[in-house]
């Protein structure tokens, strides 16, 4: 009883704690029920535990962009989706906007000096909060909001924002469609956790309702006219944008591109929610005969598969088994090699290769007689060759690279390989990641092995962040710039959901002090508050991630295994 | 086949060389206009003393960008090695004859070996440790051997419930308890001696024959914790000297740059 009466105390973080707009009130709430595409969702619908009202006061806010400014920049790691309410917008389409015009945001890295001063900043109390932050971000909730109408009757908060250069100057000169009012765009990156596929500009003044995700998958979850309008947006505009964006489609006309589209096919193989089956599997590596089959050796080849959204492997029969020659993920093709033999012999020659979906796997399957009429106009018909890989010795790589497939390690895109032929044991890199981080490792030197290499528990900061699922205030989320998922601490709840579902164990839930040390508890249950924790890449610090530069044996690398010559270190 | 050296390497151990090589010409050049080339070769002796000295200092800032600490390893072994020829073109190959003298030199000596010892143990260790096929954090290996303690001791409650017989049991308390309850072999791991296997089979061999058809899945369940014990250990030995190595080579550097610092300071004083 002596411990709970010296510590600090803090109520229980809920779901509707942490609102996108936190002057967004039930007023304002109400006003926006009166947006007609709004008004049509029936909150019957909704279960008593998550009203309509609750998934608008809490993940919605209103925004207005002026003529000529970005709403959204390609590339951007974007977790909100927008609804235009008026004004008119419009996609830039390739070449696109030149990068210096997008006015990108600088990262916020620590000076020299702030670098050099944790040395004796560190706090020496572990897991220590500033818990009066999150106490004065509760408060904001009650303040004044800046809430107006406009002359169509809905409602405008005025945000301040700036949003990078005004483009009105440039915008004549740019390739571009228009979207009217009422259309619903950024909803495929907000719910497949992709990039933005392209810059949307303001065309006239315009006002939007941003939608952050966790809101657009209530919404599309309980209102069917919602879902019908997300699906079949998501169908076309990934249809078309990745049509468009697709090296091999570089030349070619729009009128082509829409015929290409019209006979494209879209098909999903294996399972969005991949990781709750890898996880329930335990801790054995998914068997390749586990995954679905999009493609198999020796049928007949019909068209060429580009690669959506997701993971392939591409195997062939090697004895009694099948042996894994490469992996593809988005922007990569499958069946170029058998169509273009097919177009210079005449004759029918079969997949050479199978190709598995590992996980989930978007594929657009363009016929092969679409691709036979613009095979001229195709710029980079280049073939894959993966017959020839298969033809090399085998060797450890091939078994480095069937296991980094098996484990899902290909999802990281700053997977932290140790080669432990190299590696003795000191840990300075633990000890690095704690200076950087106010005195807590946000990584564990201990992961899975294979032969020389190990992979450890740090966050991989996957192409496919599935930790970002479920998360209910969006505390977890992608860095716009740098493609780095990171946790902010403010709104992170420590509901737990996010290193629950994280299929690599690499999300931490730690019981946080305030900074005398004392244990922060909820007063309601006198339980400790938890936030999650994880590795964040050093993104403040201005060297970049502390673990790889403290190895004094160059035994740490971060990676992509789709460089599998930068993982063999070659 | 030995690796290709980085570039960094190259150039590293180019820069001593030619360190060395103009400290061995100018202390030549100063020897034959009679002047006191031990001056020269001291300051040079002692500033590339310093220099591995800031190694300590760079692994302290780990969150600035100051190069790797790939690159500060390379550059304090090679350092290291240059000291030596430095150190004999400073006061001769021959063993000094003052007691002060002879301290610091005896500590140099040992810094050196010791920094040399650990450097082999540094490339060769990682590699052994990896051939295990096991890999174990050292702070963990404790509550390793406990875990691997109380399987064998459960697997023998189960055994004696099962089989009715004591005969394993008995042997385990007579003559593997020990094994299993602390660090064994470590000389023979260190070696690379395959001293315990050979001890354990003795022992699994003494007892196999009083053994019946149901009792010897237990064996073999004994004999597997035994080789898991084993590689434990090994850990624990290679691992713990990879740490214990730093314990010594560091308070004997700083207690050689405390020595160097006087005599400096006394040659400064009195000599000069």
């Amino acid at each position: 009883m002596a411990e709970l009466a010296s510590a600090a105390t803090l109520s229980r973080p809920q779901r509707w704690d942490s609102p996108f707009d936190p002057n967004l009130t039930p007023g304002d709430v109400e006003k926006l029920l009166r947006i007609p595409e709004i008004a049509a969702i029936d909150e019957e619908r909704f279960p008593r535990s998550l009203p309509l009202r609750g998934v608008l006061g809490n993940d919605c806010r209103l925004v207005r962009r002026q003529s000529g400014e970005i709403i959204i920049r390609a590339d951007d790691y974007g977790n909100s989706a927008f609804l235009l309410i008026s004004g008119l917008a419009r996609v830039v389409l390739p070449p696109g906007i030149p990068i210096e015009q997008l006015g990108r945001q600088e990262t916020v890295t620590k000076s020299l000096w702030e670098s050099f001063s944790q040395l004796w900043k560190n706090s020496s109390v572990k897991e220590s909060r500033d818990i009066s932050r999150y106490q004065q971000q509760a408060k904001i909730t009650g303040e004044e909001n800046r809430v107006s109408v406009d002359t169509l009757g809905t409602v405008i908060i005025d945000q301040g924002e700036v949003n990078g250069p005004n483009l009105k100057s440039l915008l004549p000169q740019l390739h571009t469609v228009p979207l009217p009012q009422g259309s619903l765009f950024g909803e495929i990156a907000a719910l497949r956790r992709e990039p933005r596929s392209a810059t949307i500009v303001a065309d006239e003044n315009c006002l939007l309702l941003e939608i952050r995700w966790q809101g657009l998958r209530d919404i599309r979850k309980y209102d069917p006219g919602w879902r019908n309008i997300i699906d079949q947006s998501y169908r076309k505009n990934t249809l078309l944008t990745h049509l468009r964006e697709h090296e091999l489609f570089a030349g070619i006309s729009e009128d082509a591109l829409q015929r290409i589209a019209d006979c494209t096919l879209f098909e999903t193989f294996g399972s969005f929610e991949w990781f709750s089956d890898f996880q329930r599997d335990g801790t054995d590596s998914v068997n390749i005969d586990q995954e679905p089959l999009v493609a198999a050796e020796g049928d007949y080849s019909d068209g060429l598969l580009l690669i959506a959204a997701g993971f392939g492997r591409v195997s062939v029969k090697t004895g009694n088994g099948r042996r894994t020659l490469t992996y593809l993920r988005s922007g990569d093709y499958f069946g170029i090699d058998e169509l273009m033999a097919n177009w210079e012999t005449g004759e029918d020659i079969s997949l050479t290769c199978s190709l598995h979906a590992t996980g989930y796997l978007d594929v657009l399957r363009v016929p092969g007689y679409a691709l036979a009429e613009i095979s001229e106009q195709i710029s980079q018909l280049t073939p894959t060759n993966f017959r020839a890989l298969a033809a090399k010795p085998f060797s450890e790589a091939d078994d480095l690279l069937d296991w980094a497939v098996s484990e899902r390690f290909i999802n990281g895109t700053q997977a932290m390989l140790i080669d432990l032929d190299k590696c003795v044991r000191c840990d300075d890199c633990v000890s690095a990641c704690s200076r950087a981080h106010d005195g807590n490792p946000r990584f564990l030197r201990h992961g899975k092995v294979l032969g020389k290499w190990m992979i450890a528990n740090a966050c991989m900061h996957c192409s496919d962040p599935v930790c970002l699922i479920g998360c209910p205030t969006g505390a977890i989320h992608r860095m716009a710039e740098q493609g780095v998922v990171t946790i902010n601490d403010d709104s992170c709840i420590g509901c737990g959901v996010c290193a629950n579902s994280c299929p690599y164990s690499n999300i931490r839930l730690v019981e946080i002090n305030d900074k005398k040390g004392r244990a922060v508890l909820d007063p309601a249950t006198q339980l400790p508050i938890m936030k999650a924790t994880k590795c964040d890449l050093c993104v403040e610090q201005p060297g970049g991630p502390s673990c790889v530069r403290a190895c004094p044996a160059d035994a740490m690398r971060r990676i992509d295994f789709h460089d599998m010559d930068m993982v063999t270190g070659q | 086949m030995l690796a290709r050296p980085k570039n960094s390497t190259l150039g590293i151990i180019l820069s001593c060389a030619a360190l060395v090589a103009v400290a061995g010409l100018y202390a030549h050049y100063d020897n034959l206009l009679l002047r006191r080339p031990e001056i020269v070769s001291g300051y040079i002796l002692l500033i590339t003393m310093l220099l591995p000295s800031l190694f300590g200092v760079r692994k302290k800032l780990s969150v600035l960008p100051l190069g790797t600490m790939a690159f500060w390893t390379r550059l304090h072994v090679a350092l290291g090695f240059t000291l030596l020829p430095l150190y004999w073109l400073h006061a001769g190959a021959s063993w000094p004859d003052g007691v002060y003298e002879q301290a610091l030199a005896a500590l140099f000596y040992f810094v050196t070996f010791s920094g040399l010892v650990g450097w082999l143990m540094q490339s060769r260790f990682p590699r052994r440790l990896t051939q295990t096929g096991m890999e174990i954090q050292f702070e963990r290996i404790p509550s390793s051997v406990i875990r691997c303690r109380q399987q064998v001791e459960n697997m023998l409650l189960e055994y004696q419930r099962e089989t009715g017989n004591d005969t394993l049991a008995r042997h385990y308390v007579e003559n593997l308890s020990g094994y299993f309850f602390r660090p064994r072999f470590l000389l023979n791991h260190l070696l690379g001696g395959e001293l315990h296997q050979f001890w354990l089979r003795g022992k699994f061999r003494a007892i196999n024959r009083y053994l019946g058809n149901d009792e010897k899945p237990y064996l073999e369940k004994l004999q597997a914790l035994a080789d898991e014990k084993g590689i434990i250990d090994f850990h624990y030995t290679l691992q713990g000297l990879l740490k214990l190595w730093l314990f010594i080579h560091i308070p004997a550097a700083t207690s050689l740059m405390v020595l160097a610092a006087w005599h400096f300071a006394a040659v400064h004083i009195y000599s000069i």
